[in-house]
């Protein structure tokens, strides 16, 4: 078997003139967490879907295991658990009706682990369904799905509507749970908080493509900010290997690169004979508005605009 | 598990449907008499009007025409019991959780399908007691094997409105709408057969199989082709959908 539990090759899909996916070259590892980021729109969900069979690819390919998410669906679904962006549940059922009929789907299913997370996260068993409020209904949701023993488990938004301890208690179970034998995990969010919290992989979709993928440590190491004071053309630096983006802030001129930081200060010093020039540690938010792209703004602003 | 949740969902339906079926039952056996009066009452020449003589005839026969024959009453309650599942589904956004269960899209549907002819045949032959009754009560009683037999072929009658069902309801993905295609599809068949238009080919046919030593094959190919094109037509649109 592939070590790549995920796979899209030039995956696409439009509809209409809508471009959802611009041909989606990405793999996540066997054994990963990994956390997909992405404004609202980029594409994120579509990817889940179009790997669950849910949603049809326009071209390109998609495996998982490394079965072909267009015809081999129910293969996929078997040994891949999903908790979908809206946690929509059957309400005329109960809590325990529910548990008793997802879990007859699943082999490696089971109801005592189910059953200690109900008890852990107090959420009513015998009610209906429809009297459980949202954060107990996302619990619900992540309950039935941690308690298979599936190699891949997908999560669209886990922490939804649940209160900070709520947010810990599942991240806690999530992080457990991959620490059990080699689980792969691919969590959809926008909480970037969360991603750097357990995540050791992440990968940005904006506007349907990938605009980065591949393990943080490795990505904090490689992105930095350079800080420099001295007479530099932006425009020309810009377009050096490996330069994201370049700003002229009054005297000082910031660069984002993401890669060989170490060689870019190097050439800022010689090429334009500056002294003083800084490399700085970016965090994953930085990170993120570079990658996607969002370059205006103050700090506040872009705080807002997160938000 | 697939059965148990299709019954989960449309048992409040079943329960509904098996009071007004037994009601409905209980009414055809008390009507018997009160019809034969009206009728004698009215001084109708019924020996102009083969059906009406056949009706107040016996109890048999009454039976025949007024229970078998008439294939709209169960047509509804197929109606009724195959809206909904997992194609409107999409409506109350639960699809998501249905489909990320490892169970062919076509397993669904074949199931509802199944699911809601036997509901059916369940009415039907609770309703059978009734019939069955009524032959004691007017001495004219009915053979077991006939009602059996008339309840097998009404309950087949109804798979076409079943499968119209399901496919309106994939095409609309709501179940009011596909409700009213369903019964507009009742109501075109009804008056077709009213009109005598296309006779043999009618699902209504099928039932004169019970009474007539003639078997009524184009309304059995019928039945089985409007059924299986409506599935079919339902499964592909269901296959395709992005959800």
């Amino acid at each position: 078997m592939s070590d790549k539990i995920i796979e899209t090759i030039q995956l696409t899909k439009t509809y209409g003139d809508l471009r959802a996916l611009d041909r989606l070259d990405w793999s996540v590892p066997s054994g990963s967490i990994c956390g997909m980021l992405g404004p609202n729109g980029a594409g994120k969900t579509t990817t889940l879907k179009i790997l669950l069979g849910m949603n049809h690819l326009t071209s390109g390919k998609a495996l998982v295991h490394g079965l072909d998410a267009a015809t081999q669906t129910t293969d996929i679904l078997k040994s891949t658990a999903f908790v979908a962006e809206d946690k929509i549940l059957y309400d005329k059922m109960s809590v325990e009706n529910f548990l008793r009929f997802y879990g007859s789907f699943f082999p490696d299913w089971s109801l005592s682990t189910a059953e200690n997370f109900i008890a852990k996260w107090n959420i009513p068993f015998g009610t209906r369904m429809n009297a459980l409020s949202k954060g107990n209904r996302t619990k619900l949701l992540l309950a039935s799905a941690l308690s298979r023993k599936s190699s891949l488990l997908i999560f669209d938004e886990p922490t939804e509507g649940l209160d900070p301890t709520g947010i810990e208690e599942v991240l806690s179970s999530i992080a457990a749970c991959a620490s059990e034998g080699n689980r792969t995990i691919l969590i959809a969010t926008h909480r970037l908080d969360e991603v750097e919290r357990i995540c050791d992989r992440i990968a940005i979709i904006n506007r349907g493509r990938l605009q980065l993928s591949g393990d943080l440590d490795d990505i904090r190491s490689q992105w930095k900010t350079i800080g420099a004071i001295g007479d530099v053309p932006v425009d020309a630096v810009r377009k050096w290997e490996n330069v994201q983006n370049a700003e002229r802030e009054g005297l000082r001129i910031k660069l984002i690169v993401n890669s060989n930081p170490q060689l870019i200060s190097t050439r800022l010093r010689e090429q334009y004979h500056i002294s003083n020039v800084e490399i700085q540690d970016m965090n994953l938010r930085e990170i993120y508005l570079a990658a996607t792209g969002f370059t205006g703004g103050s700090n506040h602003d872009r705080l807002e605009n997160l938000a | 598990m697939i059965a148990w949740k299709i019954w989960h969902d449309t048992r409040i339906r079943f329960y509904a449907s098996i009071f007004f079926v037994l009601g409905i039952s209980v009414l055809h056996v008390a009507l018997f008499p009160f019809l034969k009066g009206i009728i004698k009452m009215s001084e109708i020449d019924v020996s102009q009007i083969p059906e009406v003589r056949n009706m107040i005839e016996s109890f048999v026969s009454y039976t025949n025409i007024r229970w078998f024959e008439e294939i709209e009453r169960n047509a509804i309650f197929g109606v009724i019991l195959a809206l909904g599942g997992v194609l409107a589904e999409a409506k109350s956004k639960t699809i998501l959780l249905t489909l990320g269960l490892p169970v062919k899209r076509r397993t669904w549907i074949f199931f509802q399908f199944g699911m809601v002819m036997l509901f059916l045949l369940a009415l039907n032959l609770l309703a059978s007691p009734s019939l069955i009754a009524g032959g004691y009560i007017y001495n004219q009683s009915i053979p077991l094997s006939h009602i059996l037999l008339g309840t097998f072929m009404l309950t087949l009658t109804a798979a076409p409105f079943v499968g119209m069902t399901i496919l309106f309801t994939s095409i609309s993905g709501d179940n009011l709408r596909a409700c009213l295609y369903s019964f507009a599809f009742l109501i075109l068949t009804n008056k077709l057969d009213f009109f005598n238009v296309a006779d043999p080919w009618l699902p209504e046919s099928f039932m004169r199989t019970l009474v007539e030593p003639t078997f009524h094959w184009q309304a059995l190919i019928s039945i089985v082709g409007i059924t299986t094109v409506s599935l079919i037509a339902a499964i592909k649109r269901f296959e395709q959908t992005d959800y």
